[in-house]
């Protein structure tokens, strides 16, 4: 799937703040459960995201519909660089909900995702 | 179950509330380690720091890679560069940021964005370096790599310090808390215990109370038995010389043997009277005598009373009246027998003992009580007795024996039972005036006369006992025109002219038959008398009542 077919999917602003970022931020990208549907991922499967420094997690496919986790391209309207967490950040709304403010969660705000296998 | 006194009380409350508070602190105390634990396990510090190395470790073994003209691209080395920056570049914001900015206190995180930034234009244009420029590109970097090495040194053993004082701290908080559970468990045991103690304390008091009193009952009861058994047992031979007194009182005697005879029969029947008086007594100490409420009528009582004593009184020479008073009702509500019996103990008591001239009995009605007044009359000797004995004071001054206190304990217990009292008006020298004093409720439920004329006594009892809880009164004083109602016992014989006499005589009654008269026309109401004699009651009221109730007069406002 390229950059586009993913701009190409409706936008969603996730409001947020997690330990990487100073204040509420908004992060604008697909939902994660949007992509995953056009890749006929189950509620049961596991998905294997992948960043390019080879860092690479397993996330329940469950997470993606249980919450709206953003597949965030840009912050607060600035475009994501390689330099900046880019071309996706893998962005949980940990403000909207008590639970995700927790280690597990936290391991899995993967940036510079590139990768993501279905399990 | 004995209630708990307040001190004991306030003992378990404040055993309770130091076990509460204990547990309530050794929650407190694990949710702040646990916050502690959570807060140091969300910053991901050490990871963080080590990526730091690990990232710029790759970037330099790419940049040589790309020197050695090995497989690395430019695009590859580019992307280490940005990888390499990204990591860096988080000590700017958030907590992790935060945190490792903390634990860089020589600022190789700064020093090293900062080369970032002085390397980025010959890493995005590394195609036109030299194999100089290219050396000194990797090189620039090569002191960071120790500098990192020892700053993710120092954040893992800072994190490492973090958890070990929390953990060091959790388990204090444990031991406090298991301390403060076992002493909050000793408390709850002790204060078990102590009420355990009190109950089984209150329990054996309770069981010995039970067994005294049982002991108490037990010798009431046997007392009481014996008693009643000995009055039994010394009657029963005391009548047996009475009948023989009589006897002998038929047969011809002389003038002295017949005083003798009548001293004889005195102290038996003074004999008999005191046994009597013990069974009475004892049925008032054991709360054996039972008060029963009937419509009686003062008058009667009056009657019944001077028919007992006139007699006695004559022969001892003393003058002897009873009367109702003006504001004595005409009927009252109460337990007659008891009352006669109180009046006839006192009577006796002061005909036999007291020493008057005279004795009145006047009874009055006022604020609920039948008031019946003894004035006791010594004429001009004057009186040398005192009422104590019948008051119930001790004196030294009263010589009477034991016995001569029964009859009045007797009338005093009865007096108290029936809620009275017995009092002193006046003790001058001529006259000492005595009053007992007894609720009776007035009878102002409107009553209907009724007169019976009966040739036998059964049949009046009969009749009496039949109409004893209906609204009648039974006319013994001549007011004919206020009888409504006459039961007239029919002789089998021809009654007429008695009727027509008692027409004339109670003209607004109805003459009402009991038997089976020759000629019922001349009755009113005919009520046959049945071969069971006591059916007769259950006939009667049956009979009557339809007639009592459209006789009643209707109560006025």
């Amino acid at each position: 799937m390229s950059e586009d077919d993913v701009m190409a999917l409706d936008q969603a602003i996730l409001h947020t703040e997690n330990e990487f970022v100073d204040a509420m931020t908004a992060f604008e990208g697909p939902l994660a459960r949007d992509l995953l549907a056009m890749m006929d991922a189950d509620l049961t499967d596991t998905v294997i995201l992948t960043a390019s420094n080879d860092y690479a997690i397993e996330v329940p496919v469950s997470d993606f519909f249980d919450y709206d986790v953003v597949l965030a391209l840009s912050t607060d309207g600035t475009r994501l660089s390689m330099r900046d967490k880019g071309p996706i950040w893998v962005v949980y709304p940990i403000s909207d909900h008590s639970e995700l403010d927790d280690p597990v969660y936290n391991a899995r705000l993967i940036w510079q995702l590139v990768r993501m296998d279905i399990k | 179950m004995a209630r708990r006194s307040p001190i004991t009380s306030l003992i378990i409350g404040v055993m309770f509330a130091a076990a509460i508070g204990m547990a309530g602190f050794g929650f407190v105390s694990f949710q702040r380690d646990l916050d502690a634990l959570d807060k140091a396990g969300q910053e991901n510090i050490s990871w963080s720091a080590m990526q730091l190395e690990i990232e710029l470790l790759r970037f330099r073994e790419i940049v040589h890679e790309y020197i050695a003209e090995d497989s690395a691209s430019v695009r590859q080395v580019n992307r280490r560069f940005d990888i390499l920056w990204s990591r860096i570049s988080i000590f700017q914001a958030g907590l992790v940021g935060q945190r490792l900015t903390e634990y860089d206190t020589n600022g190789i995180l700064i020093r090293l964005f900062a080369e970032l930034h002085e390397q980025a234009e010959w890493v995005e244009t590394l195609d036109t370096l030299d194999h100089a420029q290219l050396e000194a590109l990797h090189e620039a970097f090569v002191p960071y790599s120790i500098e990192l090495r020892n700053f993710s040194k120092t954040v893992f053993i800072g994190e490492s310090q973090i958890l070990s004082e929390i953990h060091m701290q959790m388990r204090g908080s444990a031991n406090t808390t298991l301390t403060l559970s076992a002493v909050s468990v000793v408390l709850l045991l002790c204060g078990l215990g102590y009420s355990s103690w009190q109950g089984r304390r209150f329990k054996l008091l309770a069981k010995s109370n039970r067994k005294l009193a049982d002991i108490a009952d037990q010798a009431s009861q046997s007392k009481t038995k014996f008693l009643t058994m000995m009055s039994h047992e010394l009657r029963t031979p005391m009548n047996g010389v009475l009948g023989l007194l009589a006897l002998l009182r038929q047969s011809k005697t002389t003038g002295p043997q017949k005083n003798l005879i009548d001293r004889a029969e005195k102290s038996a029947k003074q004999m008999i009277g005191m046994l009597t008086d013990i069974l009475e007594f004892a049925a008032l100490q054991n709360e054996e005598m039972s008060i029963e409420f009937h419509t009686f009528e003062p008058a009667q009582l009056t009657n019944e009373l001077e028919e007992l004593f006139l007699a006695e009184a004559f022969r001892a020479g003393i003058k002897f009246s009873v009367n109702t008073g003006e504001n004595c009702p005409v009927r009252l509500y109460g337990d007659q027998r008891r009352l006669k019996q109180i009046y006839a103990q006192l009577i006796g008591y002061f005909l036999d003992l007291a020493g008057m001239d005279k004795i009145v009995l006047e009874f009055g009605y006022g604020n609920g009580q039948l008031s019946a007044e003894f004035q006791l009359d010594y004429g001009l000797s004057g009186a040398s007795w005192t009422p104590d004995m019948v008051l119930g004071n001790r004196s030294d001054k009263t010589d009477g024996f034991a016995a001569d206190a029964l009859g009045p304990a007797v009338a005093r217990g009865l007096i108290k039972k029936m809620g009275g009292n017995i009092r002193s008006i006046s003790t001058k020298d001529n006259l000492v005036v005595l009053a007992v004093d007894i609720p009776v409720a007035k009878i102002t439920q409107s009553t209907v006369n009724v007169r019976l004329e009966m040739t036998s006594e059964v049949m009046a009892t009969i009749c009496r006992t039949a109409l004893r809880d209906s609204p009648v009164g039974f006319e013994t004083t001549g007011r004919q025109n206020d009888t409504r109602i006459v039961l007239f016992e029919t002789g089998g014989l021809d009654d007429s002219i008695r009727v027509a006499e008692l027409r004339q005589g109670y003209p607004n009654a109805l003459i009402v038959a009991i038997g089976r008269p020759i000629d019922a026309a001349l009755f009113d109401e005919t009520i046959e008398v049945p071969s069971q004699i006591s059916s007769l009651v259950i006939r009667v009221v049956s009979r009557l009542m339809p007639r009592l109730k459209q006789l009643l007069p209707t109560p006025k406002n």
